[in-house]
């Protein structure tokens, strides 16, 4: 047996004032393991299941089982796992985008981590593994997520979550105590159930439970990354700087990637009056969602010492103007635009394809031109060629170094409402 | 302890000396270092003097003093040395003809060291917790976080204050790397603290529930403000407070990370001086009583008076009679008029020594606190017997002069706020009375009575100088502050030989542009030759221009001619011409209560009417074309003539085509919030009647509401609607017997129901009925009815609430109404979950009423806590904070609740296209109109019920529409040629020789759908769409792109009805 599986596994309680609150062990394992939401791991097995939860409210005439709701949790190293496990046949799953409010309303789980004066962390998972994240009364709520990962698994008339999160990742104030609080929403029914006792809501931190940590707490939040925001960036190549505060002395190295990918980047650092300056380059070659992390780890143990992950937003390549969606025949000819949104510092070399073809016809005209450096360029299709009738314009730009985009877009001549020499003024 | 001590400034006039006038101030003095101000008098206001010197009387010390003009006048201000002193000090001033000395702060300063100001040697700071003067960035600063503690702070040095009256608060700020607080993500905190006579912190009953102990004037969620950053408030001080303090917080901590500087208080209205007329008028025995409630503002020199105060022989003054007393007081617009006492009958008595006397007494109860006004019937005044006015007018004469109060008011060049809406809601008395047996008796019945100023005959004071001075000091303390307009945006326009000519320039702008007085055309593309359109038989087609001037002219109006087709004529009579009306809108108080502030702008389309023609001056029209059915197909010409006083006539050509098909009804249940304004209110809720009990009294009113609303709702179908969510909630008319629900003998829900039925209205969201449902922290409505039905949720409560829908159910059927929806309940996300939860309750508990009756319920939702309710409504309603996207509409219907909308903009674009678009069932609108206290004044209401959001508003000669309102009317439109061109598609279906004519009509439609998202916040652009990394790909935002689409789909239908011949090739 290994020796964590000699402490109590069951639940034991503190008095916090008047109140008594639910405290829960966390062992430490060694094993590997995967966030998939199916419980593979053998630890998962041997490690007490915490099942007394709270209803905070039902609804009224409702008086159908409210089914078991448990959760586990263990220390992987620098990492807690969590697992949550609802008994629900059908869920409601309404929410599948990450990143918005709205996932706490579903059919969902949450986290709340905390040392006592410290941020108040909540995570949040529903029942698709959609996932809300905040820092509870900090800055900055939309572009900094501390390094963690979920998954859901759905079967045999239950639901499970399994979070990964890194614990060197979380602020702490030292010597404080952990708190945490689980809950569970059943959304249809209006359920809420928590682990903790709570009164206000399921953040209301004085009343979450306790940690206990096998062996040393996590010496969480010693560093911080410190990014400004990143909003509006361009497709094309970056330079980024981040500032890490509160670096005890050593030496450490800085992994950088996107995704879930990462790479050693750049020399050994250490810090000078416990910060270090890092900067790293960021190519963004493609539009739409992207999720930047950095690491901090320790040199020589390779321990995750702390992290920044970010997402961004590039918009696309190409953005076409000038095109109304419809058009009179007097007001020919046609004089669309385009514009390249990237970084004015990425050179846009390449060629521009422009194809306007009659709808429901063969008929269709082509032009091609270089992009030569510059971001805006403007071109007219022949007024002989426009007929009425519905017409899609292709635009096409193939970069040398950013790829390529396609515009897309319909517009329709029209007759004129009084004659084809005549010009209205809209209003 | 720290002693605080009432400033009062008061000016004795010295005889004027024979150059320079002279007078002196006694101040009540403080402890600590202040700057005081007070206004010269008017008389002493000549910029003739340019100069001031103060010396502080006792001790021969000359003070740094100084002159500051304003446009109201001169203020004196000088440094008032702290000194431990009971009482008052006394120092002259002087003016002189050049200036001298030192000047001080130019701002008055009832703080301590407000200005922080470093000196050598200087006083610890009052209150000071935690923090050191120093200089920061070069200024002389407070810096926070010296010590230890958590939340390192300063208090201010206390100063007095008065209630009622505004206080300006300013300061700078700095921060840096200011630690966030970790529950609120917060660095600083600034509250203005509410202290009583004994200095503690004091909390306020409001409402019985609410308490209110502090002002909080800032949080801010900064942690580097890259320099000093300035803020300024504008703060009432509520009844009952004395003593105020700030209070400034560095929320988390942080050694010397927040630095303030330039900390000032002070009154927005200054302390006056009395010149040598106001002495002589107290020393020949005047009397200035100023009535209102007890503890409002008391305008300066007048004795307050409160219900309170009932006659004594000590004071020789008070009310020795009053029935059924009512005080208000408005905060607005200064001490003298914001506050008034009423009664059923009122006396009151002053003793006076025999003889004759002048009397002036001022009445109006401007009621510019609440969305509603007062109104006052058989109101009468008499002085000694002697009757000063008797209230001639019918309540029904009185009720709607109430409601197109300020219609006539149209703005023109020179218009002026005060004169045209403050000075019109006050009715002056005057006269002369003879005392004897030493008592004079004035007696009011419901009559708004704000003042009373006695003067005796044989003085040399004139009352008419009195009355005069009182006026100019009433305007001088009346705060207006008028938003500029915005810079006109750059351009190649300028005038032709033409239009210099002719002294003025025709042009176009999109409709969707604000319109502002000055403005100018833009682009030389913006110059208009013709008005050119076209519509369908039965539409209401729009022309639009706006004439510019270029030099001063006279006067000049627009009048519409008949449009020449060849199969046929449209009379002069059908094109309804309107002029873009000016108005003082509303700007919203921004921090700066107790005041008037406001832009002017043009919003609704009024009758038209003569206007000037000015140098860069602007005037819009709006010709409505309302093309009669059966007008044949073809083109119509024409003109509008403008024509100039003095002859000059300019044609303005127009061009209409008629298309040869009528349009299919709105396909979707759509209309706006409307809640009926006066007599409605007055007769239906009467709380706001004073006087009279108009449904014994005023029967007649009831013809008028009937009059009055067929007017409104005739006006609101000519909009295209179907529907109007009604907004009365009915309060009185219902019974409660025996555990049953019915409506009361000749109520007004069954009034407006057979209205609506009979205007051709459809189904009816009741919106009425919201407040019947429970809200956290609002009584449960239900309650209304009976003490049993208190505590929501209860069995009782249960029952009560379906009985209520069952019996409107019930109801409607027998009498044959469109369909009732119930709308249970609205915007619950604005009290988070809880809310969000109780709604979910309320729609849950109807299950088993809707099954059974077949009925359909309805709510508003504002935000994701109010998706717990969805499976529980018939018709889920969201707005764009639920928000509207892909997710949230799928979630809607997987949820078995259909999807409709409610307020996302007037905009023609959200009205019509993007509805059709988002396949939305239902689509409503705040609002039509809504009760407000003036319609035709919003800056004078509390809110921007009318400017903001209304499109209509009333006249005389019936309902008129906004720009918005015909904004929206054009989405309305636009979406009927959608659902046209539907039908034509459906109806084609088969008929193989408009096969290919059908494919491009379905291929134009797809199209369209493509370009519009679902998140309508893209499409308006209020977020935008770069940033968030969207694509750009509708391009249907603006008029311009909307009339496009409009005449696509006039081609497709064209050619779906009988070829492309109905076109010009």
């Amino acid at each position: 047996m290994k020796p964590w599986l000699l402490l109590t596994v069951l639940a034991w309680s503190v008095h916090a004032g008047a109140e008594t609150l639910p405290v829960v062990e966390v062992a430490q394992v060694e094993e590997r393991w995967q966030v998939d939401g199916r419980a593979q791991e053998a630890f998962w097995k041997e490690l007490p299941r915490y099942d007394q939860f709270y209803t905070l409210k039902r609804h009224p005439g409702d008086d159908a089982p409210l089914g078991k709701v448990t959760f586990q949790m263990v220390r992987a190293g620098e990492t807690l796992l969590v697992r949550v496990e609802s008994e629900q046949e059908e869920v409601l799953v309404v929410t599948k985008e990450s990143g918005t409010s709205a996932v706490c309303s579903d059919d969902a789980v949450e986290l709340f981590l905390h040392t006592e004066g410290g941020p108040l962390y909540q995570f949040v998972v529903n029942a698709h593994g959609a996932t809300f994240f905040q820092e509870v009364g900090a800055k900055g709520k939309s572009d900094w997520s501390p390094l963690w990962e979920s998954a859901v698994h759905r079967g045999g008339g239950r639901w499970s979550v399994e979070m990964a999160i890194a614990l060197p990742n979380l602020e702490a104030k030292a010597g404080s105590p952990w708190r945490l609080n689980v809950a569970r929403t059943w959304r249809e029914r209006l359920i809420y159930q928590s682990w903790a006792p709570v009164r206000k809501g399921y953040g209301e931190r004085e009343r979450h439970g306790l940690l206990q940590w096998q062996g040393q707490p996590p010496q969480g939040g010693m560093v911080r990354a410190v990014l400004p925001p990143l909003r509006g960036l361009l497709l094309g190549e970056h330079r980024l700087a981040l500032r890490w505060e509160g670096v005890p002395s050593g030496s450490y190295r800085l992994q950088v990637g996107e995704g879930s990918e990462r790479a050693p980047h750049g020399a050994v650092l250490t810090p000078v009056d416990g910060a270090i300056e890092t900067e790293w380059e960021v190519r963004l070659a493609r539009a739409g969602g992207h999720t930047l992390a950095v690491e901090l780890v320790d040199a020589e143990s390779g321990r995750l010492v702390s992290g920044w992950v970010g997402s961004v937003r590039t918009p696309r390549l190409l953005s076409v103007a000038g095109l109304w969606p419809v058009v009179e025949v007097g007001e020919l000819p046609l004089r669309p635009a385009l514009s390249l949104a990237l970084h004015p510092a990425s050179a846009a070399q390449g060629e521009v394809t422009v194809t306007v073809r009659q709808l429901n016809s063969q008929r269709s005209w082509e032009t091609r031109f270089p992009l030569s450096g510059k971001l805006d360029h403007q071109w007219e299709v022949p007024t002989d060629f426009l007929l009425t009738g519905g017409y899609e314009m292709e635009v096409s730009a193939k970069t040398a170094h950013w790829g390529e985009d396609h515009w897309r877009g319909t517009f329709h001549i029209v007759p004129s409402i009084f004659a084809a020499s005549s010009t209205r003024s809209y209003p | 302890m720290i002693r605080v001590f009432p400033l009062i400034f008061l000016l004795v006039a010295q005889p004027l000396w024979a150059t320079s006038p002279t007078g002196v101030v006694d101040v009540t003095q403080q402890p600590h270092p202040s700057v005081a101000a007070a206004w010269l008098p008017l008389s002493q206001s000549d910029e003739a003097w340019k100069g001031v010197r103060v010396v502080h009387e006792a001790s021969g010390e000359a003070l740094a003093a100084t002159l500051r003009r304003e446009e109201k006048g001169t203020v004196l201000l000088w440094s008032v040395p702290g000194m431990e002193v009971e009482g008052e000090t006394r120092f002259r001033y002087t003016l002189e003809k050049e200036a001298t000395g030192e000047a001080p702060a130019l701002e008055a300063n009832l703080l301590d060291a407000g200005a922080l100001t470093l000196q050598e040697g200087s006083a610890p700071l009052p209150g000071a917790i935690n923090a050191e003067l120093a200089t920061v960035e070069e200024r002389a600063a407070l810096v926070l976080g010296i010590g230890e503690e958590k939340e390192p702070g300063f208090s201010s040095a206390r100063f007095r204050v008065e209630p009622g009256l505004s206080y300006r608060v300013s300061f700078d700020y700095l921060l840096k790397d200011a630690p966030l607080h970790p529950n609120y993500g917060l660095s600083l905190y600034v509250w203005l603290y509410y202290l009583d006579e004994e200095g503690h912190r004091t909390r306020i009953p409001l409402k019985e529930t609410t308490i209110l102990h502090r002002a909080s004037l800032l949080t801010s969620d900064e942690t580097n403000t890259d320099g000093w950053k300035s803020r300024h408030y504008q703060v009432v001080i509520p009844k009952g407070v004395q003593l105020a303090e700030l209070d400034f917080r560095a929320a988390a901590g942080g050694q010397r990370a927040v630095a303030l500087s330039r900390v000032r208080v002070a009154p927005v209205i200054l302390a006056r001086a009395r010149d040598e007329a106001m002495l002589a008028q107290e020393k020949a025995g005047g009397r200035f009583f100023d009535f209102g409630p007890e503890g409002s503002a008391v305008f300066d020199r007048f004795e307050a008076v409160s219900p309170k105060d009932s006659y004594t022989p000590d004071r020789g003054w008070g009310f020795s009679g009053m029935t059924d007393p009512a005080a208000f007081d408005s905060g607005r617009p200064e001490a003298l008029g914001r506050d008034v006492i009423s009664a059923k009958k009122a006396t009151f008595r002053v003793d006076l020594p025999d003889g004759n006397y002048d009397l002036w007494l001022l009445s109006g109860d401007v009621s510019t606190h609440q969305a509603v006004r007062r109104y006052y019937f058989n109101s009468q005044l008499r002085v000694n017997g002697k009757e000063l006015w008797t209230e001639q007018e019918t309540p029904a004469e009185i009720l709607m002069r109430g409601l197109y109060d300020g219609y006539d008011k149209f703005w023109l060049p020179g218009a002026d706020y005060y004169n045209d809406f403050v000075v019109p809601r006050f009715r002056e008395f005057t006269t002369s009375v003879e005392v004897k047996e030493g008592r004079l008796l004035v007696e009011w019945e419901n009559l708004p009575l704000g003042a009373l100023v006695i003067l005796p005959k044989k003085g040399d004071v004139a009352l008419q100088t009195v009355v005069e001075g009182i006026a100019a000091e009433r305007r001088r303390d009346t705060v207006l502050h008028e938003v500029p307009a915005p810079a006109d945006k750059e351009g190649d326009w300028s005038p032709n030989a033409q239009e210099k000519e002719r002294g003025f320039a025709l042009y176009h702008r999109p409709v969707e542009e604000p319109r502002y007085p000055y403005a100018r055309p833009v682009k030389g593309s913006d110059r208009l030759e013709r008005l050119e359109s076209f519509g369908t038989p039965g539409e209401v087609v729009p022309l639009w221009f706006t004439l510019h001037g270029l030099e001063d002219k006279g006067t000049v109006e627009l009048e519409a001619l008949a449009l020449e087709g060849e199969a046929g004529r449209i009379e002069a009579g059908a094109l309804k011409v309107g002029i873009a009306r000016y108005l003082f809108w509303n700007a919203g108080a921004k921090g700066e209560s107790g005041g008037y502030r406001y832009q002017v702008r043009a919003l609704p389309l009024d009758h038209p009417r003569p206007v000037p023609i000015r140098k860069g001056l602007n005037w819009s029209w709006w010709v409505n074309v309302e093309v009669p059915k059966g007008t044949p197909a073809g083109v119509y010409s024409g003109h509008l003539r403008l024509k100039e006083e003095g002859g000059a006539e300019t044609l303005l050509p127009v061009r209409l085509r008629v298309l040869g098909f009528e349009l299919e009804p709105l396909p979707i249940v759509q209309g706006f919030y409307y809640k009926p304004s006066e007599p409605w209110y007055a007769f239906f809720w009467h709380r706001n009647v004073y006087g009279a009990d108009l449904k014994k009294e005023a029967l007649e009113l009831r013809d008028l509401i009937i009059e009055q609303e067929r007017r409104e709702l005739a006006a609101m179908r000519t909009l295209g609607v179907n529907s109007v969510a009604f907004g009365d909630d009915l309060r009185g008319d219902l019974r409660f017997e025996d555990g049953k629900i019915s409506l009361i003998e000749g109520d007004r829900f069954t009034l407006w129901m057979n209205l609506y039925k009979e205007a051709g209205f459809g189904p009816m969201p009741f919106y009425g009925m919201t407040p019947y449902g429970p809200t956290p922290g609002t009584p449960n409505r239900l309650s209304w009815l009976d003490d049993s039905l208190k505590p929501p949720f209860t069995p009782a409560w249960y029952a009560a609430y379906a009985e209520l829908v069952e019996m409107l159910e019930v109801t409607r059927r027998k009498n044959d109404w469109p369909e009732i929806l119930y709308y249970i309940s609205d915007e619950r996300s604005n009290y988070g979950q809880p809310g969000a939860d109780l709604g979910a309750e309320v729609a849950a508990s109807l299950k088993e009423v809707r099954k059974r009756l077949g009925i359909r319920t309805i709510a508003s939702l504002n935000g994701p806590y109010e998706r717990v309710m969805v499976p529980h409504l018939d018709l889920s309603m969201p707005n764009y904070a639920f928000p509207i996207n892909e997710e949230s509409v799928r979630f809607i219907t997987d949820s078995r609740s259909a999807f409709w909308i409610y307020n996302v903009g007037k905009q023609r674009l959200t009205q019509g296209l993007w509805t059709w678009a988002m396949k939305a069932g239902g689509r409503f609108q705040w609002h039509y109109r809504s009760h407000t206290a003036y319609t035709w004044d919003d800056v004078a209401n509390p809110s921007r019920e009318q400017t903001a959001y209304s499109i209509s508003y009333p006249t005389p000669k019936g309902p008129i529409f906004t720009l918005d309102g015909e904004e929206a009317r054009a989405g309305i439109t636009d979406h009927r040629y959608l659902a046209t061109l539907e039908a034509a598609i459906a109806a084609a279906k088969g008929n193989r020789a408009l096969e290919e004519a059908r494919a491009e009509a379905e291929q134009f439609l797809a199209d369209l759908r493509e370009r519009l998202p679902v998140d309508a916040r893209r499409l308006i652009e209020s977020d935008d769409p770069k940033e968030a990394g969207g694509e750009i790909r509708h391009g249907l935002n603006g008029s311009e792109a909307l009339e496009r689409v409009r005449w696509g789909l006039a081609t497709h239908i064209l050619k779906l009805q009988g070829g492309e011949e109905g076109v010009a090739k």
